[in-house]
């Protein structure tokens, strides 16, 4: 029995992307991009590596298109092409981050310029840093892109119990953080 | 429900994602718990926080060159596949190949031959104390087919199914 085709704003864009058509892909591009970027940043955390990451996501998806059935959103399957890939760079850019601790015989982990410039408008950043990539992720889909639990299930491809669960523990520690850092932020007044 | 199982579905519940008979729960707990109120303050606080604080700034993107880059690694990934196409055809070549060379007789040797040969020999070697009185009746008919076999070549050509 055929599976069921949802309705999807994007999917006569993708439509025409598949039939080869250029200006397509590049509109596709230019539509989800800031969307991505932000995404891939805030789970890598990493400026200049979340521009590469962001660049190879767009190429995998040219590559993959015709890997994608119209069964879910296309942005729902953009993000998890997105999610998997920013997930994927972190892990190894935290292999290579312990790897150089341990040959500098320990002491913080530097940070790139670009990050150390940005960091004073970067507040969600900051912010979610000490979370566990897989959590922030989650917390980004929710409060930065506004999917549902069910979507963000479909995207990390666990249930939305699940998505519930990472969300409360999320929080739990935001809120333990957000507490040592109301003065940092001059966020006293709040709650 | 106390604090730790309301606290366990207080996101959810701030997020819409829950039953409604469960949100009434909530809600009557939190109204007679202020430290619960308290932490669903800050949750809200916070997703709020999240949602309304400016954005980092965007790299900025080519498009074209993006597609530039995505038309090369497609372009790669179809030579990879052919590469591996043309690999398998050889190795499937070479595997029919090497088949045929192990299932062809040595030069020389015919199955005839070698199956008269091997008539003659059991032949030769009757065991005296075989089936029946010291005689294989399997041997016997090797021998003769053998026999006949070797008698093939012998028989005149003229002979043809219209002399019957």
């Amino acid at each position: 029995m055929e599976k069921k085709k949802i309705q999807d704003p994007d999917s006569e864009l993708v439509a025409r992307i598949l039939d080869g058509d250029k200006a397509a892909f590049e509109t596709l591009v230019e539509l989800y991009h800031p969307r991505i970027f932000r995404l891939t940043r805030g789970i890598i955390g990493d400026y200049q590596r979340s521009e590469d990451v962001c660049q190879d996501i767009f190429v995998n998806v040219f590559l993959k298109l015709s890997s994608f059935g119209f069964r879910s959103k296309f942005s729902t399957w953009m993000y998890r092409v997105a999610v998997n890939a920013a997930l994927k760079a972190r892990g190894k850019a935290a292999r290579l981050e312990t790897a150089s601790l341990e040959e500098a015989g320990g002491g913080p982990a530097r940070e790139d310029g670009a990050a150390r410039e940005l960091e004073g408008h970067d507040l969600v950043g900051k912010l979610l840093r000490p979370l566990p990539a897989h959590l922030r992720a989650t917390v980004l889909l929710k409060e930065k892109e506004g999917l549902t639990y069910r979507e963000i299930a479909k995207v990390l491809g666990c249930s939305p119990g699940a998505v519930e669960q990472r969300l409360h523990r999320a929080f739990t520690l935001l809120r333990e953080i957000w507490k040592d850092r109301k003065k940092d932020l001059g966020l006293e007044g709040e709650a | 429900m106390n604090c730790i199982e309301i606290r366990r579905i207080l996101k959810a519940w701030i997020d819409g994602e829950v039953e409604e008979t469960t949100a009434e729960r909530v809600e009557a707990h939190l109204a007679a718990c202020e430290a619960c109120r308290a932490v669903a303050a800050d949750f809200r606080s916070f997703g709020r926080l999240l949602r309304e604080a400016p954005e980092a700034e965007v790299a900025r993107v080519d498009a074209g060159e993006i597609h530039g880059r995505a038309v090369c690694a497609e372009r790669e990934e179809e030579g990879v596949i052919r590469l591996l196409q043309r690999a398998a055809a050889v190795a499937a070549a070479v595997l029919v190949l090497s088949a045929l060379f192990w299932l062809m007789p040595s030069a020389g040797e015919t199955p005839d031959d070698g199956f008269a040969a091997g008539a003659r020999e059991r032949a030769v070697e009757t065991p005296k104390g075989g089936v029946e009185g010291g005689k294989d009746p399997r041997v016997d008919e090797d021998a003769a087919l053998a026999s006949f076999l070797s008698n093939l070549n012998s028989w005149p050509d003229a002979v043809a199914i219209g002399d019957y």
